[in-house]
């Protein structure tokens, strides 16, 4: 992977931009009561993504209500459709848009299209990660980092989520607490076989 | 009271009652099996204004909760429930079958379930009421031979994505419906009249053994019986003066990664003066690598982002107690205090007063306190719950209508939270 030249932008085509970007953050920065905490699953639904991306995939810090908006890939999708607060149908439609453009969006402009880097079809193997940020280019040896925080798992299902090999400590727990169950039985009735 | 011989009398009904009671059992299993959602279960400290210290005189867990043992049964409907008319001396002694009556168990196998719906009213939100049809819907049983024992819980439950609540105990993975719920199994073993052991998914002991499970002192030391069990292996202890239970705690096995269970310990002791005040101490350490809840905005590199708050040694250490000054009376506290490897130190307590005026209705006040302390890295100011108290009050009624039924209304005041009001049904079978 290699970082490209940055590429020069026609004025109108910035001034759009600035509007865009203007427009967006003036729309999501609407205060708390009009936060979107169901966004993250909205856009792992649409984009069919392993994980629940992180707040920051397009506000400046988590939680993401009362945060301002400035990572490029919210802009990238609001130019596909606009985006704003509380509107979950638009994000989709948006979502839907940029990721059937072409070209594909590419935020961090390193050659790798945004949704390529959400769905984590270009993370190399040994990097223990189901996504690559795509507002952060890809570097010479590593990736950016997961866009995905570690979530818990629920159900018995989550108990094998660990690598294999491992230790099944629940089964460890109860194979002990039987063993010394039948030890301590053998050694009560010991006695009274004995009287 | 003389359980075995009640026992006895548990035999079904003659006739045209016998096929109404079997098709009303029928329709109740229907029911608490078609339904869903996951909720709490039941555990009556206030117990002790009957003289009643200890629980395991009444539940399959000595330390109480849920399952019901026949003479718990018994007593349930007479001293628990609303009565009526006045019970005369030569009154037939109440069945302690499940189903109302319509069956008991052998002796060895303790049978039950209970169902749950749930009303909320928010007056400050947009959509305020809100109809849960089945808040819990659990089966539960256990089987005794001899010293060995073996038991544990299934049921049905649908969480929202981010609750915290009922998610724990889900068996299932399904993350927008329902699922198969599980809080408790385990096997164990009677080690003489006092001693039991026993291992599995139980309930962690700590503090008062209440029923509302998101009063703060059971969410911030993560013991509610709503779906906080834990797989470990416990001991405790029951006497006249004295119970106890210690846990070591394995982490819970339907939540994974590894890193994000929770291991160490928890345990309680209490001791029991005359026959209306008990007090206790209890005690709790975790670990685990990524915390369940708390998240914290890392920033490095790649740039800021949120992250599981990372290597969470967890500490809760407390007192509580539990005191009937009169029979129609009784007042309950918790204080336990906090510390968190990654926060300063906090606390929380609970204080609750019941007035029974009438056998089987119940007016309940109930006040709380919480300062979890505040991560050490935060760079924001202190909020109430988190480097300053928060305060809480609830007032509630609960009336036990009818052999195994109960209403109940709370009216709660939470700083930082819409006033809510919640009305439940509950019915056990």
């Amino acid at each position: 992977m290699h970082l490209p030249a940055l590429p020069t932008v026609p004025r109108a085509f910035a001034l759009r931009q600035l509007t865009l970007r203007l427009l967006v953050t003036l729309s999501l920065t609407a205060g708390t009561t009009l936060a979107s905490p169901e966004y993250p699953s909205v856009v792992a639904d649409v984009v069919e993504m392993k994980c629940t991306p992180d707040c920051t995939l397009c506000h400046e810090s988590s939680p993401g209500n009362g945060s301002p908006v400035v990572q490029p890939f919210a802009f990238s999708v609001a130019a596909n459709g606009g985006l704003s607060a509380a509107n979950p149908d638009q994000l989709r439609a948006s979502l839907t848009n940029a990721m059937a453009a072409n070209p594909p969006p590419d935020s961090d402009g390193d050659l790798v299209p945004d949704f390529v880097e959400l769905k984590g079809e270009q993370v190399p193997t040994g990097f223990d990660q189901d996504t690559t940020n795509p507002n952060v280019p890809e570097g010479e040896s590593a990736p950016s980092a997961d866009i995905c925080p570690p979530e818990p798992v629920y159900g018995c299902g989550a108990a094998h989520v660990a690598p294999e090999p491992h230790v099944h400590g629940d089964y460890l727990l109860i194979g002990l607490l039987g063993a010394g169950l039948v030890a301590l039985a053998v050694w009560r009735r010991a006695p009274q076989r004995r009287g | 009271m003389n359980t075995t011989r009640r026992a006895s009398q548990g035999a079904l009904p003659h006739g045209s009652a016998r096929g109404g009671a079997l098709g009303l059992a029928l329709w109740l299993c229907a029911f608490v099996l078609l339904s869903t959602w996951s909720g709490e279960a039941s555990a009556y400290t206030w117990m002790i204004r009957h003289s009643y210290t200890a629980c395991s005189t009444c539940h399959a867990d000595p330390s109480g909760g849920e399952l019901l043992t026949q003479y718990g049964r018994v007593t349930a409907d007479m001293i628990l429930r609303m009565q009526y008319k006045k019970r005369g001396p030569d009154a037939k002694e109440p069945s302690p079958g499940m189903l109302w009556g319509l069956w008991t168990p052998p002796d060895a196998l303790l049978l039950s379930g209970a169902y749950r719906n749930l009303s909320v009213l928010k007056t400050s939100e947009p959509i305020s009421y809100s109809f849960i049809p089945a808040m819990q819907a659990d089966l539960y049983g256990q089987l005794h031979l001899g010293i060995f024992r073996v038991g544990g819980s299934i049921g049905l439950g649908r969480s929202r994505p981010g609750s915290t609540n009922g998610r724990l105990a889900q068996v299932t993975t399904n993350d927008d419906g329902y699922n198969l719920v599980s809080r408790t199994y385990f096997m164990g073993f009677d080690l003489g009249q006092k001693w039991l052991l026993r291992g599995g998914r139980i309930n962690q002991p700590f503090g008062l053994r209440i029923p509302e499970h998101n009063a703060w002192v059971r969410e911030a030391t993560r013991t509610d019986r709503e779906s906080d069990q834990q797989v470990g292996v416990t001991l405790s202890y029951v006497s006249e003066k004295l119970r106890g239970e210690i846990m070591a705690i394995a982490g819970n096995y339907q939540v994974g990664p590894d890193a994000f269970r929770e291991r160490g310990y928890s345990m309680f002791l209490e001791g029991i003066a005359g026959s209306s005040f008990a007090s206790g101490v209890s005690s709790k350490v975790t670990f685990a690598e990524y915390d369940m809840y708390e998240r914290v905005t890392i920033t490095d590199a790649n740039g800021s982002r949120l992250m599981p708050e990372q290597n969470t040694l967890r500490q809760a250490h407390g007192i509580f107690g539990r005191w009937a000054p009169a029979k129609a009376l009784v007042m309950m506290a918790e204080l336990d205090a906090l510390f968190r490897v990654n926060a300063d130190a906090g606390y929380v307590a609970f204080g609750q007063m019941d007035y029974e005026p009438v056998t089987g209705l119940h007016f309940i006040l109930t006040g709380e306190i919480l300062d979890q302390g505040r991560y050490v890295s935060s760079t924001t100011a202190p909020t109430p719950g988190k480097g300053e108290p928060r305060f809480g009050g609830w007032l509630s009624a609960d009336w036990f209508f009818f052999k195994q039924m109960e209403m109940r209304v709370d009216a709660m005041v939470r700083q930082d939270d819409p006033f809510t009001l919640l009305a439940q049904l509950h019915l056990y079978l």
